[in-house]
C-alpha cells in the first residue's frame, strides 16, 4: 500500500485537516468556544468514467458492493472535508464544530458532496 | 512489585479500559503527582486509539478483499471495455460515413451532422486532453473509499 494511500485511507489527504479539530458536536468537551467565525463549506462534484458507469450499472444486476461508487464517494467526501479546513485555517480558526454533510442530485454517474460546519477558535486546554 | 510498577500495571488497564472505580481514582491521584507519566498515558491512550481504528477497518477489508479483482480480472475488464467502445466507435462512425455521403440524404442534414460528429469529437478530445494531463496530480484518486 502507497503512503499516500494509506494517508487517504485513514482520512489525511493533503494534511489540511492536522492542523484543525473536526467534529460534529457543537461543543469540543473542556475547551471553551472563544471566537466564532461563522460558516465554512467544502463541496465537490466528481465523476468515475464511463466504463466504471458500465461496470457499476452491471454489478446492479448482481447485487454485492459497488466498489467504484464506493471510492467515488470516499474521493468526494475527503475532497469536501479538505476544502472546508482550507477555509477554516484562512480564517484562523483552530476547529469547525458542528460539520455536516449533505448531498444533492446534479447529474447522474457523479458524487456531489457539501461538508459545512463553524469555523471557531478554542481556549487553549 | 514496586509502586511504580504497580501504577505502570494500572497505566496499562487504563488504555485498555479495564480500571474499576477504586483503581481508576487511585491512578488519577499518582498521575497528578507525576505530570510527564500522566502526559505518557495521554499518548498511549491516543495511539491506542488509532491502532483500534485500523484494526477495525482491516477487519472489515480481510472479509471483502479475497473477491476484489484481481491483476489480471482487472486487465480482462479493460479489454472487454476497449472492445465495448471500439464497437460503438466503428459503428457511430459508419453511420455518420454512410450518412454524409448518401446522396439522397438533403444538404443541409449531411452538414449539420458533419457538424454535431466534429464538435463533438473535438470537445471529447480536449475533455480528454485535460484530464489525461490531470492523471497523476490528484491525490483523491488514491482514497479508497
Amino acid at each position: 500500500m502507497s503512503s499516500a494511500l494509506m494517508r487517504a485511507r485513514t482520512g489525511e489527504v493533503t494534511g489540511m485537516r492536522r492542523q484543525i479539530l473536526i467534529a460534529t458536536t457543537d461543543e469540543i468537551p473542556k475547551r471553551e468556544v472563544v471566537e466564532v467565525f461563522g460558516l465554512v463549506r467544502g463541496n465537490t462534484i466528481r465523476a468515475r468514467h464511463l466504463g466504471r458507469d458500465i461496470s457499476a450499472m452491471l454489478k446492479n444486476l448482481v447485487g454485492g458492493e459497488i466498489r467504484d461508487y464506493t471510492k467515488l464517494m470516499g474521493e468526494s467526501r475527503e475532497q469536501a472535508l479538505d476544502r472546508m479546513a482550507e477555509q477554516a485555517i484562512d480564517l484562523g480558526a483552530d476547529a469547525v464544530v458542528g460539520v455536516r454533510f449533505t448531498t444533492s442530485m446534479l447529474m447522474g454517474g457523479a458524487a456531489e458532496l457539501l461538508a459545512y460546519g463553524t469555523a471557531v477558535k478554542l481556549a487553549e486546554p | 512489585m514496586t509502586e511504580r510498577e504497580d501504577f505502570e500495571a494500572l497505566m496499562m488497564k487504563a488504555v485498555d479500559g479495564f480500571l474499576d472505580a477504586d483503581e481508576a481514582e487511585a491512578l488519577e491521584r499518582w498521575l497528578a503527582a507525576n505530570p510527564d507519566r500522566a502526559k505518557e498515558l495521554e499518548e498511549m491512550v491516543e495511539i491506542k486509539e488509532v491502532t483500534d481504528h485500523m484494526r477495525r477497518r482491516l477487519v472489515a477489508d480481510a472479509r471483502i478483499e479475497p473477491f476484489r479483482e484481481t491483476g489480471g480480472a482487472r486487465a480482462m475488464s479493460w479489454l472487454m471495455f476497449a472492445m465495448i467502445f471500439a464497437g460503438l466507435a466503428l459503428l457511430a462512425g459508419f453511420s455518420v460515413t454512410q450518412l454524409l455521403s448518401d446522396p439522397t440524404v438533403p444538404a443541409a442534414i449531411r452538414w449539420g451532422a458533419g457538424l454535431v460528429t466534429a464538435g463533438a469529437l473535438g470537445l471529447f478530445a480536449r475533455v480528454l486532453w485535460t484530464r489525461l494531463r490531470s492523471l497523476g496530480s490528484d491525490p483523491y484518486e488514491e482514497v479508497d473509499r
